[in-house]
């Protein structure tokens, strides 16, 4: 009996201690001890890849390290698909992050309280008279007690098209399409004379499927997106069903190939560098192909590359596409960094870092009045190309403000509704069920 | 006579000494499996009675609501069954062709162990590397298995594979298939223990070679037989990667598994941790489910 008592202690002191030792590692470290802004420090800057994007972040770092040689920049890139899981993991363990990069998702929403409120931030006077008002607005919605948590940094649209000059111009055409019809002249004329070469691609991913359906369902009705994002309205609106019906129209119609919806991101991108396809649609985020020095660098085939919006299927419309706030900056309130932390992003939001990043092409700056340094851009393509993304992006039909699984899920019956399985009606009706069914949000 | 009664009264006592002794050797498990694993699985299951995201602030008790919510989605019943399908077509494989060739490697042909690593080496590579060439070679458009049938005027066969909800199925059920090397590996393993008087005793009574392997080796390897269905069994549920890197769970879903199901709300933005935990205790009882089949097979055979 005593063996039996000692060794139920023993459990017992064992199961305490490992409760003790899990409690000390989930406890969050306070944020007192600040260290001073001239004091020798380095801080720990946390992104996702194409955030925007190592090479582009690095040049940011270098920049503002040799104004401010005290401070030591130390960048963690995570795979964007991971993002959300590690860094709420990382913010809830208390890792010592002192600038953090915030979705403008739901997931600041849901993150909100590891934030430190802008206006706690050392020597954030007038820090957001910076950034454009309207990225502000957008920034602000980003927090359910409307107390700005992050700043802007930079924007992106969804779906553009970007399009290889050699292409439309070996199938007849002297100026992009703009309506599904031109694009009809775009596809037979291409057949004519590269039948190996397919006018357009797409990731047919099934996120991207919903990024590209709900540009056509802008373009039918401006207000639908932001209806159901905000004000409750029904996914199942007669508008959905009619950009599903005129989506299937498209492959029913040749206009584009059904034989590429098994195509990935990657799959996708490669075929338009490759010069095999004319078009590809994506986001704003890729617009790097419009620089001469990023395709002399991959090696890509089309000589020259112009951006465009989706096409329309009414030749009185202007195309048009979603954009939102795609990456804000935070502090988190555990940050013994502080003031060199805002330093660092006042610096890349709003200070001479912008030029550093956004020559990159991830996203559109959000600081006031930003144009591209000279020489970033040499083809007068290029240059229109630019002008065309900065207006689409500052124009959106809607917020491309999204509910992630949920997109992921209604691009799953939008592939079916391409290939016959479902109807658009039927896809539309099951989308509403699925948001409703409270599984995704 | 007198050293009886002393040696029957010492055993109850060795057997408790006995005991004791297992169980100071068993401690250090038992502490860290009830800190790790019971302690997981009690946190999975309180989990799965709310609705809350991966930072766990402002969880709310919903109940049964998400087991319901599961249980009257057809896509999730739907992953469940064809996880079962997909096990069921790995077993099938296992117990004919991979038992099929690891009786020939065994029999001594040619560049056996050659032929040996090429069956294997499906298995030990990584199953994300497998999945994405396949899903890279079968792509309709420009994958390398249709061009080739193309090249060769075959072009009526060239199919869209991955967009059509049969054939991508049988996409899936290859890739499965693909991956017998290890039965492969636990029959070949098991056939050079096996006792050969009964099969010397056959040729000489006049029994064919596929006599011989229907009514005396097959039967011999029950306990190889059983180890690979269960394990094949228990391993399709953890068969995420052959899904998510060759169909992604389409077209329509028609190829989703719990762990693709699983793996899409886990990654997601939202409250969806509770789901999830729903869904992988449910997952959970099923291998426990399986686990005691097994366990029921295996006393059977002691009897």
């Amino acid at each position: 009996m005593k063996i039996q008592r000692r060794l139920l202690a023993a459990f017992g002191a064992a199961a305490a201690s490992a409760l003790v030792l899990a409690g000390c590692s989930a406890a969050q470290p306070g944020a007192g001890d600040q260290v001073a802004l001239d004091a020798k420090q380095e801080i720990s800057l946390w992104g996702w890849s194409g955030a925007p994007g190592t090479e582009n972040i690095q040049r940011v770092i270098d920049a503002f390290e040799e104004i401010h040689p005290n401070i030591t920049v130390n960048y963690t890139e995570v795979l964007n698909t991971d993002y959300k899981n590690k860094a709420t993991l990382a913010l809830g363990a208390g890792e010592p992050i002192d600038v953090i990069g915030v979705q403008a998702n739901a997931w600041a929403t849901e993150n909100q309280n590891f934030f430190l409120p802008v206006s706690d931030w050392p020597d954030s006077d007038g820090i957001t008279d910076a950034y454009e008002p309207a990225v502000l607005a957008q920034n602000e919605k980003l927090f359910s007690d409307d107390v700005l948590r992050s700043v802007p940094f930079g924007s992106s649209g969804s779906a553009i098209g970007y399009y290889n000059i050699d292409l439309l111009e070996a199938a007849g055409l002297t100026e992009y399409p703009r309506t599904w019809d031109d694009f009809k002249k775009l596809a037979d004329g291409l057949k004519a004379v590269d039948p190996e070469a397919v006018a357009a691609v797409m990731p047919a991913d099934t996120w991207f499927q919903d990024e590209f359906l709900l540009t056509l369902a802008g373009q039918i009705d401006p207000e639908f997106f932001n209806g159901v994002r905000y004000d409750g309205a029904k996914w199942d609106d007669p508008t959905y069903v009619k950009a599903l019906e005129n989506y299937k129209s498209l492959y029913d119609d040749g206009i584009l190939d059904s034989s590429t919806l098994d195509l990935g991101y990657v799959d996708a991108m490669a075929l338009f560098d490759q010069g095999k396809a004319a078009v590809v649609f994506n986001g704003t985020w890729e617009a790097g192909r419009l620089a001469q020095s990023f395709r002399d660098t991959n090696k890509l085939v089309p000589s020259d590359v112009g951006i465009m919006p989706v096409p329309t299927f009414d030749d009185s419309e202007d195309g048009s596409l979603r954009s939102f706030l795609d990456l804000t900056y935070g502090i988190p309130t555990a940050s013994k960094h502080q003031a060199a932390a805002v330093e660092f992003i006042k610096f890349a939001t709003a200070g001479d870092g912008v030029a550093e990043w956004a020559t990159g092409f991830a996203f559109v700056p959000a600081v006031k009045g930003f144009a591209l340094p000279d020489g970033v851009l040499t083809t007068d393509l290029e240059t229109e190309g630019y002008a065309t993304l900065q207006s689409l992006v500052a124009n959106p039909h809607s917020d491309r403000n999204n509910l992630s699984n949920f997109s992921a899920q209604v691009g799953k019956y939008i592939l079916s509704v391409v290939s016959g399985e479902m109807t658009p009606q039927e896809a539309a009706t099951q989308g509403q069920a699925d948001l409703e069914s409270g599984k995704y949000n | 006579m007198p050293t009886t009664a002393p040696r029957l009264a010492s055993r109850p006592r060795r057997k408790r000494s006995n005991w004791r002794s297992a169980l100071v050797f068993l401690l250090p498990l038992v502490v860290i499996y009830a800190v790790y694993f019971a302690y997981s699985i009690v946190f999975l299951a309180q989990t799965s009675f709310t609705k809350v995201s991966l930072t766990f602030f402002n969880s709310i008790d919903v109940g049964w609501r998400n087991y319901e919510l599961l249980l009257s989605d057809p896509v999730f019943t739907r992953a469940i069954l064809n996880n079962l399908l997909f096990a069921v077509i790995s077993i099938a494989a296992a117990l004919t062709i991979a038992f099929f060739i690891a009786v020939a490697l065994s029999a001594g042909v040619r560049a056996g162990r050659l032929f040996y690593l090429i069956f294997l080496l499906p298995a030990l590579m990584p199953v994300s590397l497998v999945a994405t060439i396949f899903g890279s070679m079968l792509q309709e458009r420009y994958g390398v298995f249709n061009e080739t049938l193309r090249a060769i005027g075959l072009d009526a066969l060239a199919l869209p594979w991955l967009t059509e909800p049969g054939l991508a199925f049988g996409v899936v059920a290859v890739i499965f298939v693909y991956l017998i090397g290890l039965p492969i590996m636990y029959y070949t393993a098991d056939l050079s223990a096996l006792p050969t008087e009964s099969i010397e005793s056959a040729l000489i009574d006049g029994a064919g070679t596929f006599r011989i392997m229907r009514s005396i080796v097959f039967p011999m390897m029950r306990s190889t037989h059983v180890t690979i269905i269960l394990s094949l069994l228990l391993l399709s549920f953890r068969a995420l990667e052959v899904v998510l890197f060759s169909t992604r769970g389409g077209p329509n879903q028609s190829t989703e598994i719990v762990g693709s199901y699983v793996y899409g709300f886990a990654t997601s933005a939202g409250p969806t941790i509770g789901l999830v935990s729903a869904a992988s205790i449910i997952v959970l009882l099923i291998a426990l489910i399986l686990s005691l089949v097994q366990m029921y097979v295996l006393r059977e055979k002691k009897k």
